[in-house]
């Protein structure tokens, strides 16, 4: 089955769907029972605080060398079976409450007294019930029927938007995709910093996820940054729209975020990629508006979904932490600009669980730099990488969203609304004004590349922001009752529909390093052969796809240890002959030279590229001789643009019976 | 005047004595003044009797009376002389114990001796594939803990109905049981292959494989359960003789395939089984003396009363291949699959079963000896030497422990030294391999330690404390579980056989602790028990 093929995408999508369901929506049910304001932040808090519990939980596995499905299992089973006995102790509804009434249920259905099936059926109309009822009051009047279609439009648009790409092609996007690849597998094999210290919470939520769907890591992680953007643009509308109190606003930053992001300065072709810096932005607007929730409210269950924010993007990517230290800032200091008597203790636990996290967040680095390991090199010279960088230029993005800001500001003032609404205006002001500034200048005075790239990313969500928050201002000065309402879905339709129309956003097509047909194979050669029983040989790019499931071996080793004129393919290692045994091998041939289409490592790229071609020219050549005298050659797979042949070497069934009984455990 | 008053009187206390002594005839002990109401009246007494002779309001008023008066008065009961058993019937019932204890291993026998000679029996083949060995040994694996608690429930249910000479009830609770266990291993079937189908964790032919092959083997234990239970260990090895023949004939004379062969002879074995079981309860059944069947009982009762036999064989099988699943799934460099049979780890495993053989038969013969003497016992002992009957037992068990325990570990010794003289194609190798070895002489010892958790888990049984035997083998999953993990992600995936060693040492004190409570309090357990 073709990767692309319906059939494929479904059963796939389903996988992934299923695990992510399992272990961050229903499992963190019971691990987190606590009730939330509304479904929604119920969501979105239980997930938060179960990515922080799956990552440090894989950290700590990992680190002792345990970390595999069954530990994570019996580590999350035995945290949910504490979570139930404490939730028993304190109203009652723990696991000893249930029992009884269970075995009770056991006993009345040997005894003919219940129907398992009318029960069932009872549940499942109680549930359908539920979700109609649910369904119906998001349809209720019109301003909730034209706001719930525009969300779910909106949503359906960004997920077209950046899943395309990942739907449609298999070779993975970006050449960063093939780093997480391989440090994905790493973590599945239990080691931490294989290529030097670097944040790998990203890496082991990846691995959880793929524990679960027993799914292909590729399908993972096609997935994954795609779910990621779709994510920051929910996380948007759920801050927005809870810190304004108003739905269309929150929908209004959605749009941007979602369906605009061509227009903003965040490198938004990365959200059909998997990054860890956009999984880390995930958290990065509910750690703030939780922590702003705490300030108001001072609720335990606010401050621990905060905490947990904070040390997940600790735990994923330094930069995002940096932003999410500049926004706890501002935060504070409009606490203490307008509410400084109640904020001093908030703001003294918001900077505790901030510190702790900043601690949680270099502790796994420790043991790495005392094993002797430096920190990724690729990272800590993009960190320190200068290149010359212009001042960007004011987009008509930038300034609604500046205006915006503003007027939000300075409405919540002439309005005199609630000294809590002063702050959040105040708080988002600041953080939008300094995130601006931050866009603007850093890049261009300090020429690093990384801040030259990535401070576009906060104002981007900040401009988000801004602009729902705007409109929610100005909807804010003209009075009137349900007609206003109307009427301002109405506007946000047309307005959405017109930006739509005219702007005409396409989806992400990031750049890719190797040919779709390529990845296909692997996929087929994974899915036929078992696992261990075959071996790939191919250019770089093959070493992350193989990794955990074949062998690799690059062309370039391949050719010049293995002479094809003897019986058996020998190698000599420390002056001893080295048989392979791997009954099948599969060597990747590129007939058209695939080219990477993207400026910034065309010119890496280059002396790579001639070494392929002459790679292959080689391997016409080795072919030719192994032909000669061997008849276990064949062709796998061949098209236009490649060639993968097989060299079939099958065990004899002695060698079969001494692998099982004697050995190639 | 007064003189005749008192001769009244007198009659009257004498007619009240003689009252009592009649209700005490009826029932040494009842249970509260309504039943000696019931038992008054059913002496031909009424209300208006029992005003004129004893001056009661009615008989409720007399039975209380009477009630009272049995509360004060001893009772006395006389001692039951038991004649001491013949030693040579006393030795017969130990060598019949020895060999009904070691017969059961029979099967076993018999495929360990085709595997060695025709290289293959009914369900295992030596030169299958990696992948088909995963299948099958995990399908084993599955059908084993599938149906642990089904095979104790029938064992437990149908062992009383026989003993009462119930055939009737006995199949009839034997076949619920079954109708029970079918659907239920048929929907855990159905259930692996719908999450394989979500999930893919093994490819198709591996997952129909395991699926056929835990099907069919839970057909097969079902049915010898039910011949194990009618003491029919004989035929159900002929059945297995029988089925191995097929699959020669099948394999080796016809060149079918090995999987379809012995799918198609543990189907005929499995049909086989079930009717000649059912054959034999009916022909029991004729041979009862006819009479008014009783009816069986709700079946919550069955359940509320099997269950903790169910769980016990339940965790007994899930102690037993704990080790395998633990030391397959780790993960030495690639993981083909979530399990990964290893031949190395199975091998050394399955050479040691044969050290519980004798040890068993041993077990047997304590555990019933103890119990016949404690049947005896009962009757001889004075309520005020429960106590002194208790220490008494507790020596008793001491000693036979201590007996057993020896007498394993020098089996296990033996055995151990057997295999290394008989060498060559005997040993398939254990010495020669490492890996095999260090697993063959832990799991030997281990083995040894479990023929001591098995009696006191039998004898946990014989007084009525399945609950205490279940917590034991569930800290020994635990143990067994968790020590084997650590030890073979860390050290070597073959280290998982001290997991099965910690978790048997737990098994065996933990129900060394259990059985000593019991027979430290033995007058009190034998009351709950009864």
């Amino acid at each position: 089955m073709l990767y692309s093929e319906l059939g494929n995408q479904i059963l796939n999508i389903v996988r992934y769907g299923f695990s992510f369901l399992i272990v961050f929506v229903l499992w963190p049910r019971i691990l987190f029972p606590g009730r939330e304001e509304d479904r929604l932040n119920a969501i979105v808090s239980r997930y938060v605080k179960m990515a922080c519990l799956t990552m440090a939980a894989g950290y700590f596995l990992v680190s002792i060398k345990l970390y595999e499905l069954f530990s994570l299992v019996a580590v999350l089973l035995l945290i949910s079976a504490y979570s139930l006995s404490r939730r028993g102790q304190k109203n009652g509804s723990g696991f000893k409450d249930i029992w009884p009434g269970f075995v009770a249920l056991v006993y009345d259905f040997f005894d003919g007294l219940v129907n398992p099936l009318i029960l069932a059926g009872g549940f499942f109309k109680k549930k359908f019930y539920s979700v109609k009822g649910f369904v119906c009051s998001g349809f209720g009047t019109f301003a909730a029927a034209g706001n719930s279609l525009l969300l779910i439009s909106v949503f359906l648009y960004s997920a077209y938007l950046r899943f395309y790409d990942a739907v449609v092609h298999a070779a993975p996007a970006m050449s960063d995709a093939y780093v997480t690849l391989a440090w994905m597998k790493y973590i599945e094999r239990r080691i931490l910093f294989h290529d030097g210290i670097y944040p790998q919470g990203f890496h082991i939520y990846l691995t959880v996820l793929r524990k679960f769907a027993f799914t292909d890591p590729l399908y993972v992680l096609k997935y994954t940054g795609p779910l990621d953007g779709l994510f920051i643009t929910l996380g948007l509308y759920f801050a927005v729209s809870r810190l304004t109190g108003r739905v269309t606003p929150g929908i209004v930053s959605a749009f941007i975020f979602g369906v605009l992001p061509g227009f903003l300065p965040c490198e938004w072709q990365r959200q059909a990629s998997t990054n860890s810096q956009e999984f880390a932005l995930v958290f990065l607007l509910p750690a703030w508006y939780y922590a702003a929730c705490y300030f108001d409210s001072q609720k335990k269950s606010h401050f621990w979904a905060a905490a947990a924010a904070f040390a997940v993007i600790g735990w994923t990517h330094p930069l995002i932490f940096v932003f999410l230290y500049i926004g706890l800032f501002f935060l504070i200091a409009a606490n203490f600009t307008f509410n400084l008597k109640e904020s001093a203790g908030p703001a003294k636990n918001i900077i505790l669980a901030a510190g702790g996290a900043g601690v949680l967040a270099v502790l796994p680095a420790a043991p790495g730099l005392l094993m002797g390991r430096s920190f990724h090199s690729s990272s800590a010279d993009y960190l320190t990488w200068q290149v010359k960088v212009n001042f960007p230029e004011i987009t008509a993005i930038d300034v609604l969203a500046l205006g915006g800001l503003l007027l939000f500001f300075i409405t919540s003032l002439v309005f005199k609304k609630h000294k809590r609404q002063i702050i959040t205006a105040f708080f988002v002001l600041l953080l939008g004004l300094s995130s601006f500034a931050m866009y603007m200048t850093l890049g261009p005075l300090t020429g690093k590349a990384v801040l030259a790239a990535r401070t576009g990313i906060m104002w981007s969500l900040l401009a988000a922001v801004g602009i729902g928050a705007g409109w929610f201002a100005l909807c804010g000065i003209v009075p009137g009752g349900v007609k206003k309402q109307t009427a301002e879905v109405i506007l946000c339709i047309a307005a959405v529909v017109c930006a739509t129309v005219l702007l005409k956003p396409a989806s992400a097509q990031p750049y890719k390093m190797q040919r779709d047909s390529m990845v296909e194979q692997y996929l087929r050669i994974s899915s036929d052969f078992r696992p261990t029983e075959w071996m790939m040989v191919s250019a770089e790019e093959g070493y992350a796809l193989a990794l955990g499931r074949g062998w690799h071996t690059m062309l370039g080793d391949f050719l010049s240890w293995y002479d094809p004129a003897r019986e058996k393919l020998v190698r000599l290692v420390d002056g001893r002959e080295n048989i392979l045994t791997t009954p099948d091998i599969f060597i990747f041939k590129e007939k058209n030279l695939f080219r990477v289409e993207e400026d910034s490592i065309k010119t890496i790229m280059q002396p790579v590229l001639e070494r392929r071609a002459e790679e292959y020219r080689l391997l016409d050549q080795w072919l030719e001789k192994y032909e000669a005298s061997h008849d276990n050659v064949s062709v796998y797979y061949e098209d236009e643009d490649i060639q993968v042949i097989r060299i079939h070497q099958p065990k004899s069934s002695e060698e079969k019976f001494r692998e099982i009984w004697e050995g190639g455990g | 005047m007064s003189g005749i008053g008192t001769s009244v009187l007198t009659e009257r206390v004498n007619l009240f004595n003689e009252l009592v002594g009649e209700v005490r005839k009826r029932h040494l002990n009842p249970e509260d003044k309504y039943e000696v109401a019931a038992i008054i009246e059913s002496l031909g007494w009424n209300d208006n009797m029992a005003a004129d002779v004893f001056g009661a309001d009615d008989v409720f008023a007399l039975a209380a009376d009477v009630w009272e008066a049995l509360q004060t008065r001893p009772l006395l009961v006389p001692a039951v002389h038991v004649k001491k058993m013949n030693f040579f019937k006393y030795l017969g019932i130990i060598i019949s114990s020895f060999l009904r204890g070691t017969i059961f291993a029979f099967p076993m026998a018999v495929s360990v001796f085709f595997m060695l000679t025709l290289r293959f029996s009914l369900w295992s083949y030596l030169y299958l594939s990696l992948e088909y060995a995963t299948s099958i040994a995990l399908g084993t694996i599955l059908s084993f803990m599938a149906v642990g608690g089904f095979t104790q429930a029938i064992a437990r249910r149908g062992f009383l109905y026989i003993g009462q000479g119930h055939y009737y009830m006995a199949r009839k609770v034997t076949f619920y049981f079954l109708k029970i266990g079918y659907p239920v291993c048929i929907i855990a079937a159905f259930a692996f292959l719908l999450f394989n189908a979500a999930f893919t964790v093994f490819p198709w032919r591996m997952a129909l494989v395991a699926v056929l092959y835990f099907l069919f083997l839970c057909s097969i234990w079902l049915s010898v359960t039910i011949m194990y239970m009618l003491r029919k260990e004989l035929v159900f090895t002929g059945l297995i003789i029988a089925g191995i023949m097929v699959v020669f004939v099948l394999f080796k004379l016809l060149g079918l395939n090995i999987i379809l062969s012995q799918l198609i002879a543990m189907t005929l074995v499995s049909i086989a089984g079930i009717a000649v079981a059912l054959y034999f309860f009916l022909r029991e059944e004729r041979r009862m003396e006819k009479g008014i069947k009783p009816l069986m009982p709700r079946f919550s009762i069955i359940f509320y009363t099997c269950i903790p036999y169910f769980i016990y064989g339940f965790l007994y099988f899930t102690f037993f291949f704990i080790d395998r699943l633990v030391a397959w799934s780790t993960n030495s460099l690639y993981m083909p699959y979530l399990i990964w049979f290893r031949g190395q780890y199975e091998l050394g495993l399955d050479f040691s079963l044969i050290a519980l053989i004798l040890p068993i038969g041993l077990v047997e013969v304590f555990v019933s000896e103890i119990m016949t003497r404690l049947e005896i016992d009962q009757k001889i002992y004075k309520s005020t030497d429960a106590g002194h009957m208790g220490r008494a037992y507790v020596r008793s068990y001491v000693k036979r422990i201590f007996c057993l325990a020896l007498f394993s570990l020098a089996n296990a010794a033996a055995l151990y030294l057997v295999m290394k003289r008989a060498g060559g194609s005997f040993s398939l190798g254990i010495f020669s391999n490492n890996t095999t070895h260090f697993v063959f002489i832990w799991s030997v010892i281990s083995y040894a330690v479990v023929a001591v958790a098995l009696m006191n888990t039998l004898l946990l049984f014989c007084l009525s404390q399945p609950g205490m035997a279940c917590k034991s083998a569930l800290y020994a999953i635990i143990v067994n579980m968790f020590l084997g993990f650590l030890l073979s992600r860390w050290v070597d995936y073959s280290w998982a056989v001290l997991g099965l060693f910690a978790g048997s040492l737990v098994f065996a004190l933990f129900t060394a602790r259990r059985v000593m409570q019991v027979l430290n309090d033995l007058d009190y357990y034998l009351y709950t028990a009864a």
